[in-house]
């Protein structure tokens, strides 16, 4: 049964959510630890919407900012995109990169190459703590950095979605410091991929 | 300015000839903007097509996701409003790859199939395209200004330019 | 002057890797992927590789593999943020020493290497 709005029962949703916030614990931990600041992961909201509504998240489908993209392939697939506004990706590099803060405005190779990592670090934290829980094997692909339009970034991953579905299951978080960072972690499971770990959940 | 924005969504289709009103895909990126204009009648319509093939379709679809149905679609309810085929203005704007997973290349590539499958679709109703701004890896935002018949396309490096 | 060579596509990682390792007196060299790593491998044959996982073209396992078969010596340490425990047994089963778990931790770095080469 592909997720649809309703037909995920509530004790369900509860399961997801310790799930969810155990693994998003471990991704802020080390996401903290990478730009050297403290950073927290706020408590995730974890929501069923229609696919089309998923880029009003950020204020509408033309909002522009800065991805890093992860495909999830293993036992289960989706789609995981950490997304700040241009402010903040810059923020983020600069405590990367350990320069001023407010040096980065553009993002030149070793600026991309080192959100790349960061988001490889944080995807793959997240999706360790889900595998060890639930005894399957997901993986992260290599990263894609993009500054774009939401909608634009999005737009092939939802096409792809909404040939099995209407809706998404979307796992929604900020990230907050003490330097202006503002940030979303989206988490988009294809159909079946939630059955599939709370099953294992279960078992 | 005064015109007042209409967003045109995922797999959305707008009509409209309130020259007050301009019609907006926001955040074109695999996915491909059509608009109709009738000089004339100072009538477009603006379409936000996802997919290709309405054989991806599924029961609560609407016609204006798919390229193949949207394009037929599009013309018979603007030609119903009074639209003469002979005086439409065609434009297309999208089909990017935004997401490119090295060494997967084609794995997100849905922008391609959709800019070939509109453009198939348009020829086939034998409507010739205007202008276009395809392709690519970016972006963009495509508005229709029905007073004018204007389109501009708006990208995160380039600015606005007209269509 | 012992020979590491750092196999990751993220250019910000080979940089603060080799910036560490050369500052400790180490000869370091570097590959981009799985791929380029075995070539250099068997081209300069370093006594010591760390290796990223989450690679395009090939990646960090199939590249051990790869190595052992050529040379059964290689001393290679996984170096990624992958992990989960099926990944590190996979990781041994393939020939690798041992596995760092990224994020970037220089005394971790400088301590493993250490054990391998001295």
């Amino acid at each position: 049964m592909a997720i649809t709005r309703g037909n995920l029962p509530s004790d369900n949703i509860e399961t997801l959510k310790q799930l969810v916030n155990q693994a998003l614990e471990q991704s802020g931990r080390v996401f903290s630890e990478m730009v050297g600041n403290q950073i927290t992961i706020k408590a995730p909201v974890i929501e069923v919407i229609p696919l089309k509504n998923v880029a009003d998240i950020t204020g509408g489908p033309g909002t522009v900012g800065t991805g890093i993209y992860e495909a999830v392939t293993g036992n289960v697939g989706g789609h995981l995109l950490l997304f700040f506004n241009q402010e903040s990706a810059g923020h983020l590099v600069d405590m990367i990169l350990e320069k001023p803060m407010g040096t980065t405005a553009e993002l030149d190779e070793m600026d991309i190459s080192a959100l790349s990592e960061l988001g490889n670090v944080t995807g793959s934290f997240f999706l360790n703590a889900v595998s060890d829980r639930s005894c399957m094997e997901i993986y992260p692909s290599t990263p894609v950095v993009v500054t774009d339009m939401i909608g634009a970034i999005l737009s092939a991953i939802l096409a792809e979605l909404s040939t099995t579905g209407d809706s998404a299951l979307i796992i929604k978080t900020e990230f907050v410091g003490s330097q202006e960072i503002m940030g979303y972690f989206f988490l988009l499971p294809e159909p079946y991929a939630l059955e599939t770990i709370l099953e294992r959940l279960e078992a | 300015m005064t015109e007042k924005a209409i967003s045109v969504g995922l797999g959305e289709l707008h009509i409209s000839k309130d020259p007050e009103k301009v019609l907006v895909c926001y955040g074109l990126g695999s996915c491909v903007g059509v608009s109709f204009y009738d000089p004339l009648l100072k009538l477009g319509a603006l379409a936000h097509v996802v997919l290709p093939s309405s054989s991806m379709a599924r029961v609560q679809d609407s016609l204006a996701k798919f390229a193949d149905t949207c394009i037929p679609t599009m013309l018979q309810e603007i030609t119903k409003m009074g639209a003469n085929k002979s005086r439409l203005i065609v434009k297309i704007a999208g089909g990017a790859q935004v997401l490119k997973l090295p060494g997967q290349a084609n794995r997100l590539d849905i922008g391609g199939r959709n800019i070939s499958a509109v453009e198939e679709a348009l020829a086939a109703e034998k409507l010739v395209v205007g202008n276009k701004d395809v392709g690519g890896n970016y972006g963009r935002t495509m508005q229709l200004y029905i007073g004018t018949g204007i389109v501009t396309i708006r990208t995160v490096g380039q600015g606005e330019k007209e269509l | 002057m012992a020979k590491i060579l750092l196999v990751d596509d993220a250019a910000f990682m080979r940089m603060r890797c080799a910036k560490l390792l050369t500052d400790n007196g180490y000869e370091v060299d570097e590959a981009s992927n799985g791929q380029e790593g075995v070539d250099k491998y068997m081209a300069i044959k370093p006594d010591l590789v760390l290796m990223d996982i989450t690679m395009p073209i090939m990646d960090g396992i199939q590249a051990v593999e790869e190595i052992k078969k050529r040379d059964p010596e290689a001393k290679v340490v996984m170096c990624s943020a992958l992990g989960q425990q099926t990944m590190v047994m996979a990781a041994i089963k393939a020939g690798a020493k041992d596995f760092i778990v990224k994020p970037y931790q220089p005394e971790k770095i400088l301590d493993t290497v250490k054990r391998f080469v001295g």
